[in-house]
């Protein structure tokens, strides 16, 4: 069943024509960025081969998901920036790679057997290879013959140093087949490709399938198309006035809120708020126009990115930027006569236009984002949560420039669970149930116990003798105790991550000292926990990250622990649960369940309260209190000064790699009930 | 990391402010002058011609990456067979032919990443893509989709520093899970670490692919799927002069 309908799917996409959507366009421009990646490291390792097979399984997955003119542009850019790598290795990788790729992902996606795969992957692969190597060969015809010279003088080199040269039979029958090989290359040179051809694509199936079903594991077998704009309403563009009554809310066929009520007139500055998993975002996306709309009053289309329309400003900074320069951002899609030095004046980004997108701040991206939607004269903005992942002097910023733009007669709609966000608004409309903060408190707090790490005068210098060099770090003290909550504070680019890193043993000072208390198991939980965790079912993950691999005795040891860890953060009854279906939350607190499960004694935690709303935090709060409960230490890195817990031991904060005004509560402050 | 190697230094020199393409083109035409005809001559015209421009950039020394000591000893293994084989020319008793033949090959090897190097460290990155936009927009003319190819091409400069995130972030993940029990050396660790591999992988490919989710979505929100036009080629003398020079270069090398 499930196989006819993957079947039917890949014959969908298969027969679409016409130029790459903004799906395949982005997945072929990802896919060649990572190859190329892959390819640069391959060459600089000098371990080319390895890391081609690597780029190939990209492809693979790549044409595997989507139709061949994806992977051929996919391709395309990789060879064209190939070049960038020298000599004439990478680009052959890069297009070698896509001959394979495209066949072992194309056989893995209509269920060829091996036969077949290494068939199909001969009749793409081997003629161009074969034929280019024979022209490339021929013409190169000194290089030829330097490098058959070359692997002559090695056989005599090694026979001499042995001294075999005319004594053993061996090494002359080695010459003479040496010779005929080289002598007979026209021949010789496409039989070996041939066999090696083979191999490869059987190398290339084998860890294409595996890395596929992860692939489809974690995203879904099919490419959602839900990007795909609805076109419910017709005639002119008109995105306000719009009202919803009582219409339930749906990502896809899945009903995410059952009812929703809202109406938004011209002018006017509305605030959703609501729990994770309410519909907040959902709600936005279908507004925006993206899936199907026919619940929406509106006496126009939408407009999305048109002018005059509604603009759309989501949470991730870095993931609205599309262009590599400031003002090429501003002009795509803009209409032709767009002012961009205008464009970036509104937002206070004057004379930005020649930075480089990667180089700006997350506050800087997101008033990029607004200097792009305000381009098109927009009736309406949508922002969903796009203060969530900036400091607080950036989140100032943004709500500043929201209510600008409200008050020069564009209406807002914006999603956000922080109070100073909702307060801007002219009302705020809560979706689904409310909110139920409560914490389980703890009656004893102090839980400080023998010294785990020692940091003495810790520096980190990247890139040292580089002439981008820069030191990240300079003589940081800190010294971290079993039970103990320490917070790390600072803007993007304070050093916190880099010190978070050494902490956890990811990297070593390049002055200063790390000493480890006896018995110190150190781990990381990263912001995006997804990226953490890569097994199906919550079960297998846990499993994986304790390092249970059987049931030796370490093993059934290591499954009470993953129980015990599972019951310390209330996630005893998502087992068998797949980790997709999980909302944010509970992914960071699978991660965390894990890594304790390992016998972690000392955890960072990197901006563990990224996207959560206030049961999220509370429920999480808890969490690490009852970690310092059993003895663990926790480390939380944050770009929040005003992290939520009122039962911090040391809060260290940073500022252009050191410590300023670190406040030592413990010494100070003993919280008696 | 991809981007710490090819890491665009930014000095401002005669060499940065050529044009993407025009340095494209030469690194293109010295290369296949280096390729068809890698005689001691050309190997060392081109090394001689490369330190020049290293030093007409203005760049560091600094900036030159060392090898890896595997690769190191790799070299110096090749070194002994290929010295061990003699041959002409003989100095003082030795023969030199092999060991010759050898660093011949090696030089050439170099002196193409050099060229490479100085395209990367004097380039920017957004420059390149713009370069190679345009340097294939003329074959539009016969059928070849340049705008699919141009939008594909930025948005892979935009994606390279996205990538290199999350490659970074996943290494230090696998760094980071637990290493398998004693029992497991040998085979064992093999297949764990083909395991390891595989979910490396897997995480890169599906950190990555969601970064492209992100990225569609910013294109239908701004209703385009084509990328703004890179700025129209003003040629200069500088350019024409360093591209005349590269090819008159390449064209004697294979005359003479």
């Amino acid at each position: 069943m499930a196989r006819t309908k993957n079947d039917q799917h890949r014959r969908a996409v298969d027969a679409t024509k016409g130029p790459l959507d903004a799906t395949e366009l982005a997945d072929a421009a990802i896919a060649a960025a990572l190859v190329f990646a892959i390819l640069a490291i391959g060459r600089l390792l000098a371990a080319g081969t390895f890391f081609q097979v690597l780029g190939t399984v990209v492809f693979a997955v790549l044409a595997a998901r989507h139709r061949t003119r994806t992977v051929v542009l996919a391709v395309v850019s990789t060879v064209l920036f190939t070049v960038l790598l020298g000599g004439t290795g990478p680009i052959t990788q890069s297009a070698v790679g896509g001959l394979f790729g495209w066949a072992g992902g194309t056989s893995l996606a209509r269920g060829y057997s091996r036969f077949k795969t290494i068939g199909l992957s001969l009749l793409v692969g081997f003629p161009p290879v074969a034929m280019a190597s024979l022209a490339f060969f021929w013409l190169a015809d000194e290089l030829r013959e330097l490098t058959f010279e070359n692997v002559r003088n090695q056989w005599k080199g090694i026979g001499r140093i042995f001294d075999l040269v005319n004594a053993s039979s061996a090494h002359d029958s080695g010459t003479e087949i040496i010779e005929s090989i080289i002598g007979w290359w026209p021949v010789a040179l496409p039989v070996t490709q041939f066999f090696i051809s083979i191999v490869y694509a059987l190398i290339v199936r084998r860890l294409s399938r595996r890395v596929l079903r992860g692939v489809n594991d974690a995203l879904g077998p099919v490419v959602p198309m839900d990007l795909e704009l609805s076109n419910a309403t017709e005639g002119p563009v008109a995105p306000v006035p719009l009202a919803i009554d009582g219409a339930p809310i749906r990502r896809g066929d899945y009903v995410v809120n059952e009812s929703v009520t809202l109406a938004v007139g011209e002018d006017e500055h509305v605030a959703i708020s609501g729990r994770n998993g309410s519909g907040k975002s959902t709600l936005l996306d279908t507004l925006a126009g993206f899936g199907a709309d026919d619940d929406i009053e509106r006496t126009g289309r939408p407009g999305l990115g048109e002018v005059g329309g509604l603009a759309y400003v989501s949470q991730r900074p870095e993931g609205q930027v599309l262009a590599p320069t400031v003002s090429e951002d501003i002009r795509w899609g803009a209409p032709d006569d767009v002012d961009v030095e205008a464009a970036l004046a509104s937002v206070g980004l004057a004379g930005f236009g020649d930075r480089l997108t990667s180089e700006l701040s997350g506050g800087e991206q997101q008033r990029l984002a607004l200097a792009s939607a305000l381009a098109r004269q927009p009736k309406l903005l949508l922002a969903d949560e796009i203060t969530s992942m900036l400091d607080p002097e950036g989140r100032a910023q943004i709500n500043a420039l929201v209510r600008d733009i409200n008050e020069s007669g564009v209406a807002v709609v914006r999603t956000s669970h922080l109070a100073a966000d909702l307060d801007e608004a002219d009302r705020v409309v809560t979706i689904g149930e409310p909110q139920r903060p409560e914490s389980q408190g703890l009656l004893n707090t102090n839980f400080v116990g023998r010294m785990l790490l020692t940091a003495t005068d810790v520096s980190f210098v990247y890139d040292r003798g580089k002439p981008w060099a820069h030191e990240v770090l300079s003589d940081v003290d800190l010294t971290i105790r079993s039970g103990e909550l320490v917070l790390i504070t600072g803007s993007n680019g304070s050093g916190k991550s880099t010190l978070a890193r050494i902490i956890v043993g990811l990297a070593s000072p390049t002055s200063g000292t790390v000493e480890l208390g006896e018995e110190v198991h150190r781990a990381i939980a990263f912001q995006h926990a997804r990226l953490q965790l890569l097994r199906p079912t919550v079960e297998q993950e846990l499993n994986s990250l304790a390092g249970a691999h059987n049931q030796t005795p370490q093993g059934i040891e290591r499954g009470q622990r993953i129980a015990s860890a599972m019951r310390s953060l209330g996630i005893s009854h998502l087992g068998k649960t797949r980790v997709d279906t999980l909302s944010g939350g509970q992914q960071r607190r699978v991660l965390i369940a894990g890594l304790l499960a390992r016998g972690t004694t000392l955890l960072v935690l990197d901006e563990p309260l990224a996207g959560l709303d206030d049961e999220g935090r509370v429920q999480l709060t808890d969490v690490v209190d009852q970690l310092r409960r059993e003895g663990t230490a926790v480390v939380v890195v944050s770009h929040d000064p005003t992290w939520g817990h009122d039962r911090v031991d040391q809060h260290l904060h940073l500022v252009q790699g050191r410590l300023t005004d670190g406040v030592n509560l413990t010494s100070t402050e003993v919280p008696s009930e | 990391m991809s981007n710490d190697i090819l890491r665009d230094v930014p000095i401002d020199s005669p060499v940065r402010r050529l044009r993407a393409e025009a340095k494209l083109l030469s690194m293109v035409a010295l290369s296949m002058a280096l390729v068809f005809e890698p005689t001691w001559i050309m190997i060392g015209i081109a090394a001689l011609l490369g330190v020049a421009i290293f030093r007409l950039a203005n760049l560091p020394v600094a900036i030159l990456p060392r090898p890896p000591a595997m690769l190191m000893w790799g070299l110096f293994g090749g070194m002994i067979g290929a010295s061990a084989s003699g041959g002409d020319p003989v100095v003082i008793g030795l023969g030199l032919g092999g060991l010759l033949d050898y660093l011949r090959l090696i030089c050439l090897g170099i002196v193409l990443l050099f060229w490479a190097g100085m395209l990367a460290w004097t380039t920017g990155l957004a420059e390149l893509g713009a370069g190679l936009r345009r340097l294939i927009h003329p074959l539009r003319r016969i059928g070849v989709p340049t705008e699919e190819i141009g939008t594909v091409l930025a948005l892979t400069v935009r994606a390279l520093p996205l990538v290199a995130d999350e490659v970074r972030v996943v290494a230090d993940i696998t760094m980071t899970r637990p290493t398998p029990p004693p029992s497991k050396r040998g085979f064992g660790m093999i297949i764990h670490g083909f395991a390891l591999a595989v979910d490396a992988a897997v995480a890169v490919v599906v950190g990555t692919s969601r970064r492209a989710r992100d990225m569609a979505k910013a294109m239908v929100s701004r209703g385009s799927t084509s990328a703004p036009h890179p700025d129209p080629m003003r040629i200069r003398f500088s350019d024409v002069l360093a591209v005349v020079c590269a090819v008159t270069l390449t064209v004697v090398s294979f005359m003479v």
